[in-house]
């Protein structure tokens, strides 16, 4: 199983890519990137953040 | 006297009517043909006057009509044929003496508007195979599957493994944190614990702790950030060395 990365846009010198999800018990999940071409040059990079409350209800007893 | 002029007035009026009753009802013939010649039957052929239709008729297998009964007047006369273009012409009586009209009809020729095509279902593309033979790595005759990550409806915010690898045929997912950090995938009925009885790697790398004692995922990259997963079922020692896959 193999997991191939984005990579650099195909025929642009810049782009980039914001995408930010927020989700039930304060899940807070950020994409971001940016990646560019110019001839033989190419560059990319992403940010990625995840951050949650766990996925149910919390009690303390006792 | 009187009678002599009742007889001439009568006989004026005789002779007046009978001109009339000679030029009122006149006609139109004529042939319809292609281009080249040939005569086109069971062409329509529709005579209005005014813009009030007056008389249809069709062309016999000779592509020759006729319409009688016609008055003076401005006429217009419509050729249409399911086959070829429409003429119309305009005519004019006066006298009567039958009116020939021989018209040539084309071919039709119309420029429809342009007609996109377009699925509208995502599906049919989110999954594709490996090549036969890519670089050095023989997939022919292996069952392998890719998963576009662009294509498929999954939420790749939390890595849902169970939607990112739906289309992978025997996949067995298990689900231990929610949050996607941990990857449990397993085929073939093996045990999907951290994905163990798979070769995992990120852009050929291998991304498990210890490959070859303890091949667990112990991460998982972010599926926002992967464009591909490519799934490759079966051993395949002879690719990547002993105990690679299960």
């Amino acid at each position: 199983m193999n997991f191939k990365m984005k990579g650099a846009p195909k025929n642009k010198t810049f782009e980039y890519n914001s995408k930010q999800t927020v989700g039930s018990y304060k899940l807070f999940n950020s994409y971001n990137s940016i990646g560019g071409r110019k001839d033989k040059v190419e560059y990319f990079g992403y940010f990625h953040h995840r951050s949650a409350d766990g996925w149910r209800e919390m009690r303390i007893t006792g | 006297m009187n009678t002599l002029n009742t007889l001439i007035t009568l006989v004026l009026i005789c002779t007046f009517s009978s001109i009339f009753s000679q030029n009122a009802p006149v006609a139109v013939q004529g042939k319809v043909t292609y281009g080249d010649g040939t005569p086109i039957p069971d062409a329509t052929v529709t005579v209005s006057k005014d813009l009030a239709v007056i008389a249809q008729t069709v062309t016999d297998k000779d592509g020759k009509f006729t319409v009688t009964g016609l008055e003076f007047g401005n006429y217009e006369i419509k050729f249409k044929h399911i086959s070829y273009g429409e003429v119309i012409k305009t005519f004019r009586l006066t006298n009567n003496k039958v009116k020939t009209i021989d018209v040539t009809l084309e071919d039709e020729v119309i420029d429809l508007a342009d007609v996109i095509v377009s699925s509208t279902s995502r599906n049919l593309n989110d999954i594709s195979r490996l090549p036969s033979v890519k670089g050095t790595a023989i997939y022919a005759s292996k069952k392998n599957d890719v998963v576009l990550l662009d294509k498929i409806n999954a939420n790749l915010a939390v890595n849902n493994p169970r939607q990112v690898f739906a289309k992978v045929a025997g996949t067995n997912v298990w689900e231990n944190d929610g949050t996607g950090i941990q990857l449990n995938v397993s085929n073939r009925g093996l045990s999907p614990n951290r994905s163990w009885e798979y070769n995992t790697r990120q852009n050929g790398y291998d991304i498990a702790a210890d490959i070859i004692g303890y091949p667990d995922n112990y991460y998982t990259p972010t599926m926002e950030a992967v464009e591909r997963i490519e799934v490759v079922r079966g051993a395949a020692s002879l690719q990547y060395g002993t105990q690679m896959g299960a």
